[in-house]
């Protein structure tokens, strides 16, 4: 699979400017996803929303039963995907693989882990422990 | 109000760092100058903080946006920030009558917060300005559109001498209305006409319309220093926050991203409302 080449600028951004984009939080997500399952999802995007506090990205699901599950996937903030260079690749009508925890309350609702673009380029979200 | 906090080792690590951070030295380089001779604020300017930082591509092409996490467990993040708030030792001193509803705010004010639910973070909660523009009579200051600073920002704030219009005393505003003067080399702003519903802080520091803000700024080589200074008929004493350093962008090419819409949207999906962090 072919990977997508990062603009320069962007590589650029985001290592000369430091590229710091979230130091503190909306809210805490163990209240709304369980932080400890992880789970993948493969789907067809039917909706990019690119707001504050979080993005939102909604893809229909093939369950395998005949039925498809629009589900909802929310990413981290939204200066951190521009300063990656990538929100152009985050289109509907393209298919997208999403690691993500899910919702404590059991909707099709997750947090994006990871999510892996048409050009195999695999974007994702780690913690790094500051005092290493 | 008295709650006592057991801090792991892990924790203990963190707050070290953090206060480690702190310690590095300014830059004893000259400070530049305006042509009526104050020094030149003028700029963009990097909050020197514990932040994520976008990492790639890699060999393989990919992207990680690493995030501060105790651990290198990304679920950590938000409880080690409110474990970093909480334990902080710089205290705003309410009155008796108040201790109730700022500890209920702190605890269970997750859906309360005035930037939980897209409002602006107000002064001087927004913290230092993320570029400056200065005159001789004016500067301004802008503020970047961000998760925890709210929406994009400005502020225009007169260095002319003037006071502050009656209409900006009655108002009740997010940002407040600041007039400037120099003392030395520190920029002094004293700003007025606030609203009540912004927080001083994420532990539910509230505050009343008779809040009044001074913030000090002044200039060491590249890093810009600022704190703010709260007095209001709420507390038993004026608030000094935590002073803040930025430092200056040297990329003759930065700039900021377009603002965009503010939509909550976890409200309604939060099992537990309680937890905070």
């Amino acid at each position: 699979m072919k990977k997508l080449k990062i603009p320069s600028m962007y590589v650029f951004l985001a290592f000369f400017l430091g590229a710091s984009f979230m130091a503190s939080a909306h809210h805490a997500v163990q209240a709304q996803f369980a932080v400890d399952e992880f789970e993948t999802l493969t789907g067809v995007m039917t909706k990019v929303e690119l707001i504050n506090p979080h993005p939102y990205f909604y893809l229909d699901v093939d369950e395998g039963n005949g039925q498809v599950v629009n589900w909802a996937i929310e990413s981290v903030a939204l200066n951190a995907l521009r300063r990656a260079g990538l929100l152009k690749e985050l289109a509907v009508d393209r298919e997208y693989t999403v690691e993500y925890n899910p919702a404590r309350n059991g909707e099709p609702l997750g947090l994006m882990v990871a999510i892996t673009l048409p050009s195999g380029t695999r974007l994702l979200m780690r913690g790094q422990d500051p005092s290493q | 109000m008295n709650r006592k906090f057991i801090l792991s080792s892990e924790v203990k690590s963190i707050l070290v760092a953090l206060a480690l951070s702190c310690l590095v030295p300014a830059q004893t380089q000259e400070v530049p100058r305006t042509a009526d001779g104050h020094p030149d604020l003028s700029g963009y300017w990097i909050l020197i903080r514990n932040a994520g930082v976008t990492a790639g591509p890699d060999a393989a092409g990919d992207i990680t946006l690493n995030l501060p996490s105790r651990n290198n467990d990304i679920a950590n993040f938000e409880k080690d920030f409110a474990v970093l708030e909480r334990s902080h030792r710089n205290k705003p001193l309410y009155k008796p009558e108040h201790w109730d509803t700022v500890q209920d705010l702190d605890w269970n004010g997750l859906t309360q917060d005035p930037v939980f639910n897209c409002r602006p973070a107000g002064v001087p909660r927004v913290g230092p300005p993320h570029k400056i523009i200065q005159t001789p009579t004016e500067i301004v200051f802008l503020y970047d559109s961000r998760v925890n600073y709210g929406p994009a920002a400005y502020r225009v704030i007169p260095l002319d001498g003037r006071d502050h219009h009656s209409l900006q005393v009655a108002d009740t505003s997010w940002l407040g209305y600041g007039v400037g003067h120099w003392e030395d080399d520190t920029l002094v702003i004293e700003s007025v006409g606030f609203n009540n519903e912004s927080w001083l802080g994420w532990t539910g520091y509230i505050h009343s319309w008779d809040m009044t803000v001074t913030e000090r700024i002044y200039r060491e080589g590249n890093t810009l220093h600022w704190e703010a200074t709260v007095d209001d008929t709420m507390l038993l004493e004026p608030w000094t926050l935590d002073p803040q350093r930025s430092r200056l962008n040297p990329d003759p090419e930065a700039f900021f991203f377009g603002s965009v819409p503010c939509e909550e949207r976890d409200a309604e999906h939060i099992v537990d409302p309680n937890v905070r962090g």
